[in-house]
């Protein structure tokens, strides 16, 4: 009877520690949600020289299909054609938002975002609406302005459209390599530079500045007026409305996805602008 | 001085030979019996241990008490008598053990009647634990499974007049009278018990508590967690003391010594599916939780565990169950009356539609076991074919969930479908005593099938990649075929006897097994269900040989040693027909023919290298294995257990001087287990065991394979407690773990164990007070119920918990038997299976790249009505 009576405590004491123990500990990491918000740069408003011309955007809308903050660095993800790529992510924005890059009012995604507690050294800009593989129709960018020639004063009311299809399509130099442009990687822009740790809570601002798009030499009065045949706007089974989609425009930075022909250099430019436009034209926040 | 008080602090000593004994049949009895009765003698539900009395120690007697119990009805022993004596202190001790005995009745006809054997209960000082009977008649009936260790000693059993009868006057005073039968009993050869670890149950009215399949049996061992997120043809997913043991891949199943692992699924090397056994067949079941007994082999990692089959109601049953959810099941089972349990046949049709999309199942079982002497042995012969086809559900999204795009009980991909899975195996059994040695000897062939069709991700893993044509995500739907053919074998002589004063045991036994494997895992477009990619395309032969040493020593009266050595010898032999699967430069001269191929013949710009490549590896373990025995000292005994377990390497990773015995662990018990009783007609056994178990190499479940994948080493620490309290109108059961499992590197959790478990089965059976057409009505009331514990997720998270209730009423009257039987009796909505992991089923237009909490359902309340009758038995 003595003998349990010593034994009890030590019971007692050793199941207590095992609780203490069990319930102590976790694996690692955590899963957090946070506010995601899109603006446009300080000062995108306000007029700004591109090569020889002073340029004062009056619209700039781009359409953000989603966001990926990457766990690897830039230059370091999954090798090949990958537009899903097999990484790891720390945080993502899986929703659109048409944002006005003329504003610097944070404004917010149409979701929340999600992570994990993890720190993001590259992110993703998905230019899609919707399945990024997919056919679509979507002005990923649309810009309205008046570039002024400095030399005399010259203004030219300019639109452009940016969308994103299978004109956009890279040939694949290698034919044994079909599969190295996929339509996929047109849509996504890629930014490095960044060192973000996410935390619950927190708020992810997208900060694109339309500005560094424009630092080509574009010489806006030799573009093709709206009205021509390489102004389309899109998918040219859908009517052109000139007045709707370039506004008071008298000139259009041509849409390469659809418009070859005059005015086809500068679009594939603007294109390539947007596409890599880097830190640049865009930056990432997390506070 | 009480008996009570005399056990109370006497060490134990000899523990009795026990029912399980065998006797010559009488002629005289045989010719008397003009009428021949259909008789089953009584078989030990419970045995509780004698107590070696103080007043022998001091000259250490051997000596043999003859008892004669009476066991009435209801399986208690009503009287006992001393037919041979030892001395006062030895009668009184074995006396006071066997009173707490209980049985299932014996039977005469089918039906329970009082009987009485004769148990001799020999004192050593310490012997091994009495063991539990099983019957033949004479010359004609093979032996009936018992449930603990057996020596070979004899015991005589006599069945009484029918109940109602009085009983007849002590066996040694009287003759047998005309219609009594005296039958051989033939032990069952047993493992002996290898510390507080080393659980037995004899399923009996346990039952009655509702389960969903046969690993579910398990559960009446501590710590275990069965999950299934592969449907209800899938193996069962194991979690034990810390372990994530996946579908047994650590976890050694064995039905009567028949390996139940599979070797070299590249689902999960040793995937264990159990849904072929018939739980109304299990007689008994043992589980060994740690790696502590020579005789386990691969696997056996966080522990093994046994299935014994043996049908204890005789005659020809037939039993058709209806349920919600379209559920039907029609069983058939025979066991003759005048054969033991170990002879029957079984069958069974199963099909429901299940309680969600793509859950509906069918499956159908057919097993025959008989069992009959040859000399002095007993041979056993088992077939068994098993075919399944069913759905699978996979996983749900939280948020497609929570946004109401999928259903609770949904599914996020519908193709998940035409799964199927097959057993087919024989094996033969024989078993022999000599004088001073027991042997056995078994050989096996199985034969097993599965295919399973599953997607975890979604559309996630399909990446483009430069040799194939542009594409959009198809699909990661697997496809997944595995078959084998198995053969092996196991034998073992154990010798026994006295040395130096002491009885001693030791075994020697071996255990070989060829395997001859193959895997093939497709992904399936969605929409067309073509197969397009080929992840894996393994042929492997793989061999293990393992021979092992086990003692039961007894150094001192109060102190033994029970484990020796174990080694095995495993080979891997394994052909990969898709080795090479990517190239990052092909050359142009030939990649245009291999563009979209899965399964490619060359590396970068021209240099050849073939599609298929070999490997092959050998590699042994040696694993001592040992428990050290204190005691018991008040019916309380300290066990002690150390020992070294090894699982072998999935074959997609042997690479050529890969060690094969690819993961270790290293395991240490201590322990203390209580048998006595409470009061003259109760049995109590109860343990304690702290343990700690290190693993060199986990394997973690990967959503995003759909299988498991290495990860660092892992330590789990915990305690696991158990009781079960059988008396004459109830059988309880409840046990509990507490565990931390970590890795050893960062100290973080082990994703996806219970840190609690918690288990309780309540069984209370009776006859009612009132009779309906004079034949009494028997009443059976079962309650099941488990606590989960929050288990760890990845990424700091935790599960919810799950907390069940089970229920079922049975009524038995003459031949027939009813039983109403409910599954989460309060309709808990819950999540089974709990995972955080990236997952894209496109129910939104953008993917999600994060983890996202994913779950499998748990099954909502089920109800189903049993209709037997048992035409020839009780």
């Amino acid at each position: 009877m003595g003998s349990r009576q010593r034994l009890a405590p030590g019971v007692a004491l050793a199941s207590a520690a095992l609780v203490a123990l069990s319930c102590n500990g976790t694996t690692g990491n955590g899963l957090i949600t946070f506010t995601a918000y899109a603006r446009g740069a300080p000062g995108a408003s306000r007029p700004f020289t591109a090569g020889g011309y002073r340029v004062e955007l009056t619209r700039a809308r781009m359409r953000i299909g989603a966001v990926y903050v990457d766990e690897a660095p830039l230059g370091n993800q999954a090798g090949g054609p990958v537009c899903i790529a097999p990484d790891l992510f720390a945080a993502q924005v899986p929703g659109p938002i048409e944002v006005d890059l003329l504003s610097e009012q944070p404004q917010e995604f149409s979701v929340y975002g999600q992570g994990t507690l993890d720190v993001g050294l590259s992110w993703q800009m998905w230019l899609t609406d919707g399945d990024i593989n997919a056919q679509n129709r979507a002005h990923m960018v649309d810009l309205q302005g008046t570039a002024t020639r400095t030399s005399d004063g010259t203004a030219v009311p300019f639109a452009a459209i940016v969308t994103i299809n299978d004109n956009r399509l890279v040939t694949t130099v290698n034919p044994a390599e079909p599969g190295n442009n996929p339509i996929c990687k047109q849509r996504i822009v890629l930014v490095g530079g960044i060192d973000t740790a996410f935390f619950e809570g927190g708020k992810l601002t997208v900060t694109v500045d339309p500005r560094p798009w424009f630092h080509f030499d574009y010489d806006f009065a030799s573009l093709p007026p709206v009205q021509s045949a390489t102004c389309v706007t899109g998918d040219t089974s859908v009517p052109v409305d000139p007045a709707l989609d370039f506004g008071d425009a008298a000139v259009c930075i041509p849409n390469t996805d659809y418009a070859t022909g005059a005015g086809s250099e500068e679009g594939a430019e603007l294109f390539a602008a947007i596409l890599g436009g880097g830190s640049a034209a865009y930056s990432l926040s997390y506070r | 001085m009480p008996v009570a008080a005399l056990l109370a602090r006497a060490p134990l000593a000899a523990l009795g030979l026990a029912a399980s004994l065998a006797c010559r049949a009488s002629p005289a009895a045989a010719q008397a019996s003009a009428v021949p009765h259909e008789v089953t003698p009584p078989s030990v539900v419970q045995h509780i241990d004698a107590v070696y009395p103080p007043s022998a120690l001091p000259t250490r007697e051997h000596t043999d008490v003859v008892l004669a119990l009476t066991v009435d009805v209801d399986g208690h022993v009503s009287k006992v008598d001393v037919l041979e004596s030892g001395g006062k202190g030895l009668d009184e001790a074995a006396v006071v053990a066997a009173r707490q005995w209980l049985f299932v009745p014996a039977k005469r006809d089918g039906k329970p009647v009082a009987s009485r054997i004769k148990v001799p209960f020999h004192f050593a000082p310490p012997a091994p634990p009495p063991d539990l009977v099983s019957t033949q008649t004479p010359g004609t009936l093979p032996a009936q499974p018992s449930v603990a260790q057996a020596s070979p000693a004899v015991a005589a059993v006599t069945a009484a007049p029918p109940a109602g009868s009085p009983p007849g006057a002590p066996v040694a005073a009287a003759p047998l009278a005309p219609e009594i039968e005296q039958v051989d009993v033939h032990g069952h050869l047993e493992d002996r018990p290898h510390g507080a670890s080393d659980y037995q149950f004899v399923l009996d009215h346990q039952k009655a508590v509702p389960r969903a399949n046969a690993s579910h049996a398990l559960e009446l061992a501590p710590g275990f967690l069965l999950t299934n997120e592969g449907g209800s043809g899938h193996a069962e997913q194991v979690f034990l003391r810390g372990f994530d043991a996946h579908e047994g891949q650590d976890l050694e199943f064995t039905v009567d010594g028949v390996p139940i692992n599979d070797s070299g699924n590249y689902h999960g090397n040793g995937y264990a599916d159990t849904h072929f056994i018939i739980p109304e067949l299990i007689h008994s079941v043992r589980v060994l939780e740690g790696p502590y007994a020579p005789q386990q082999g691969n696997f056996a990692v966080a522990g093994s565990a046994d299935y014994h089959l043996g049908l204890d109601q005789r005659g020809l049953t037939s039993e058709y169950t209806a349920g919600n959810f379209g559920t039907q099941r029609l069983l058939m089972l025979w066991g003759p009356s005048d054969a033991p349990a170990g002879t029957f046949a079984g069958a069974e049709y199963y099909t429901t539609d299940g309680f969600g999309a793509n859950r509906q199942a069918k499956r159908g079982t057919a097993v025959g076991q008989w069992e009959t002497p040859i000399g002095n042995g007993t041979l056993r012969i088992n077939a068994t074919a098993y075919f399944t086809e069913y759905n699978n559900a996979g996983v749900v999204r939280d948020d497609d969930y929570a946004l109401g795009r999928v259903g609770f009980y949904g599914t996020e991909d519908p193709n998940q479908t035409g799964n199927t899975a097959s057993r087919a195996s024989v094996s033969a059994t024989y078993e022999k005593r000599f004088k001073a040695f027991d042997t056995s000897q078994q050989f096996y062939v199985v034969d097993r099938t599965m295919r399973l069709r599953e997607n975890w991700t979604g559309f996630l893993l399909d990446v483009q990649t430069p040799t194939q044509e542009p594409h959009d995500q198809r699909g990661d739907l697997i496809d997944f075929h595995f078959d084998e053919v198995s053969v092996g074998a196991r034998g073992m002589a154990r010798w026994h006897g006295d040395l130096f004063g002491l009885r001693q045991e030791v075994e020697a036994g071996y255990f070989g097994r060829a395997d001859q494997t193959g895997s093939t895992q497709d992904r399936i477009a969605a929409g067309s269900n073509q197969a397009y990619l080929r992840d894996a395309d393994y042929v492997s032969t793989l061999g293990d040989v393992g021979v092992y040493l086990d003692s039961n020593v007894h150094i001192l009266p109060w102190l033994g040693f029970r484990g020796g050595v174990r080694a095995d010898m495993f080979l891997f032999d394994v052909l990969n027909n898709c080795a090479i699967k990517s190239v990052d430069s092909p050359s142009n001269a030939t990649a245009a023919a291999q563009i979209d191929q899965s399964c490619l013949s060359q590396l970068e710009h021209g240099a050849y290298v073939e599609p298929a490549q070999r490997s092959a590896t050998a590699d042994g373990a040696i694993m001592p294995r040992g428990t050290l025995v204190v005691g018991p000292f008040e019916h309380f005994e300290l066990t002690a257990s150390a020992g070294n377990g090894v699982r072998t390497v999935d074959p997609s990773y042997v690479a050529q001087g890969l060690s094969a015995p690819f993961v270790s662990a290293q395991s240490r018990d201590l322990g203390v287990s209580y048998t006595g009783g409470l009061g003259a007609t109760t049995g109590l056994t109860a343990k304690s065991v702290f343990f700690q178990t290190h693993v060199d190499q986990d394997l973690i479940f990967d959503p995003t394979a759909g299988r498991n994948t290495l990860a660092n080493g892992s330590t789990r620490t915990g305690w696991a407690g158990s009781v079960r309290l059988l008396g004459s109108f109830f059988d309880l059961a409840a046990n509990a773990t507490l565990v931390k499992a970590a890795f050893d590197d960062t100290g973080l959790l082990v994703p996806y164990v219970p840190d609690l478990v918690l288990r309780g089965d309540a069984v209370l059976f009776h006859d009612l007070p009132w009779k309906l057409a004079s034949l009494p009505v028997r009443a059976t009331l079962a309650y099941g119920t488990s606590y989960v514990g929050r288990r760890p997720l990845p990424y700091g998270d935790t599960s919810d918990i799950i907390y069940l209730s089970d229920l079922s009423l049975g009524f038995a009257w003459s031949i027939f038997n009813v039983r109403l039987a409910s599954q989460n009796l309060f309709d808990v909505r819950y999540r089974l299976g709990e995972y955080n992991y990236a997952s894209n089923f496109k129910t939104a237009p953008e993917p999600t790249l994060v983890p996202e909490r994913s779950f499998t359902a748990g099954a909502p309340r089920t109800v189903f009505l049993s209709v037997a009758a048992t035409l020839g038995g009780s």
